[in-house]
């Protein structure tokens, strides 16, 4: 139950964050959440893979394929 | 325009420099996701989906086939290394492929996978170019009815021949089929099961649909599963060559597999995952001595992976030449090859040679380029499998939702990818297939379609299916196949009873 509800919680955060508080948020939060199913990472680990993440998304997506999406909270 | 012509004129139009270029990006990206265990070609070809809008419909194909053939070729490296398969149809490539790692032939096996994909990888290339010219030519003749009866018998065959059972799989694909009629009816623009929703005018998503059903299941399943060893030794040159005698094991293996490879990615329905079973239990049924499989036996190896090649070259041969997709994934090229304006078919010889031609001479090329980017460059995949997966998924997750978002710019497909991955995964807790619903919800619009202009060309007469003798063909064979299963399953009921009052 555990790996089902943080991996559909964590599409449905993102689904809620993008519009409004930006891609970095949306993707932060998403990781964060997913990655509560997984016991094998450390809090830090959570952190360092959601900061990379957001910045792959931004790289692949806002900049290699130039989705228009608001990035930051103040954005939007 | 024979053979000859057309390759000439494939190899004319592929050899173009921004088709390479989308061939490899394809193979390269195809090879990767099929390296990784959990994100396969289904995932990633969805993914891929919204990016092609902006590039030339050729080059889409091209590139989205790259991933699908390419992805046949790395899901052995990690079922080699890791005992955990990259894609679904090299599961059987653990058997003896993890064995065979661990008496240190990690480097051979991953040689021999390579050159017995490349191998089966041709030859179904060479009876896809051979085929499709004169299934196309028998398709012609085909009128809607035919085309309703083929694409029933085609829904009827994924449920039966799959695996699981017939029952749930018929199931699923009524399930499919329902689901594709949410929408706007084509004939008379009424809304249907929309529930008020404005977004579900043009339907679901076909992307939502196919994430939340195989990405979400797979995801979910795959957290918190042990990886089982580690990858210690390094890979080098020398380690990879085969010695004669393993050569001399593998050239039958290889060809057997291919032609079971063949047969089966051709048949509407199975495709590269049954394909590759049913080589190995063949090579185990046939060999002098079975005691070897399951310990690194090289025939283990080499002949589901020219099968699962063969399979996924093959089964471009329906869905080209005919417009009917045989399994899951090739549903979803069909919906992609809709999408940007072609409609595949036998027409679609006739009307577009150079894409067609195009296509099957850039397979070729890809196939090479597989085999540099596979060979020498193991190195780099193999570097690729030590990324921990806590890493991977929730990136994984990420793409989803942003490539789903990416289709139709709004936030309401996200949240169908949770609500249909809830669903995908109750699905795969209870033991049904998601691959036919899938192939029933791409089919569905195009057999309604059919059905109405057939009842319509007939003046409301349902007997056109049965007086039209290739209509009658198709339900006959239908009516088979569901006669089959069923005294399948009644044998299995009446087996069971007896063992259950006879306990000696």
């Amino acid at each position: 139950m555990g790996p089902l509800a943080s991996v559909s919680g964590s599409i449905v955060l993102f689904a809620l964050l993008l519009k409004t508080a930006g891609l970095v948020v949306a993707c932060s939060a998403s990781v964060l959440v997913a990655s509560l199913a997984d016991r094998t990472i450390t809090w830090r680990g959570r952190v360092v893979a959601a900061a990379v993440i957001a910045g792959l998304c931004w790289l692949i997506f806002i900049v290699a394929l130039g989705m228009v999406l608001p990035v930051w909270p103040w954005s939007a | 325009m024979d053979i000859a012509e057309g390759l000439w004129l494939g190899l004319q139009q592929a050899m173009q420099p921004m088709m390479l270029l989308y061939c490899f990006v394809g193979v390269f990206i195809g090879t990767l996701i099929g390296v990784l265990p959990g994100i396969g070609a289904m995932a990633t070809i969805s993914l891929l989906l919204p990016v092609t809008y902006h590039i030339p419909p050729a080059a889409a194909i091209i590139m989205l086939a790259g991933v699908y053939y390419g992805a046949q070729y790395g899901g052995s490296t990690a079922s080699i290394l890791l005992n955990l398969p990259g894609t679904p149809s090299s599961a059987v490539a653990c058997l003896d492929g993890y064995p065979m790692s661990k008496q240190g032939r990690a480097g051979v096996a991953l040689f021999m996978t390579t050159i017995a994909s490349f191998v089966g990888s041709m030859l179904g290339i060479a009876i896809l170019a051979g085929f499709a010219p004169a299934i196309a030519e028998l398709g012609l003749k085909f009128g809607p009815a035919e085309y309703f009866a083929m694409m029933l018998l085609g829904l009827v065959a994924a449920s039966t021949l799959a695996s699981g059972s017939p029952l749930k799989g018929l199931a699923m694909v009524v399930l499919g089929l329902l689901l594709g009629t949410v929408g706007t009816d084509v004939n008379s623009g009424h809304p249907r099961y929309e529930f008020g929703i404005p977004e579900l005018m043009d339907g679901i998503n076909i992307v939502a649909l196919a994430m939340g059903l195989f990405g979400i299941a797979e995801v979910v399943g795959s957290i918190n599963q042990p990886r089982e060893g580690q990858i210690n030794d390094r890979i080098t040159w020398r380690s990879m060559l085969p010695s004669r005698a393993d050569w001399k094991a593998s050239v039958m293996p290889m060809l057997r597999g291919t032609g079971i490879g063949s047969f089966f990615g051709a048949l509407p329905g199975t495709g590269a995952s049954i394909a590759s079973f049913m080589a190995y239990a063949t090579e185990k049924k046939i060999a002098r001595d079975p005691s070897r499989f399951g310990k690194g036996a090289i025939e283990g190896v080499t002949a589901p992976e020219a099968a699962n090649n063969a399979a996924a070259q093959t089964a471009f041969v329906p869905t080209l030449s005919l417009g009917i997709p045989g399994d899951a994934v090739m549903a979803l090229m069909l919906g992609a090859l809709i999408i940007h304006g072609i409609q595949p078919g036998p027409l679609l010889m006739t009307n577009q040679p150079d894409l067609f031609w195009g296509l099957i001479v850039s397979f070729g090329i890809g196939n090479v380029m597989l085999m540099i980017l596979n060979l020498p460059l193991v190195g780099m995949w193999v570097a690729i499998l030590r990324i921990p997966y806590s890493v991977l998924y929730p990136a994984i997750l990420v793409f989803i939702a942003l490539g789903t978002y990416s289709v139709n710019n709004n936030t309401f497909d996200i949240y169908m990818v949770a609500i249909i991955g809830l669903l995908g995964y109750a699905l795969a807790v209870l033991r049904f297939e998601a691959a036919p619903l899938m192939l029933g919800f791409v089919l569905g619009p195009l057999m309604e379609e059919n059905l109405r202009r057939a009842l319509l060309l007939s003046r409301g007469d349902p007997m056109v299916f049965v007086e039209r003798p290739i209509s009658l063909g198709f339900f006959i064979a239908c009516a088979a196949l569901l006669g089959w299963s069923l005294w399948g399953m009644a044998r299995a009921i009446l087996r069971a009873r007896e063992q259950a009052l006879d306990p000696a």
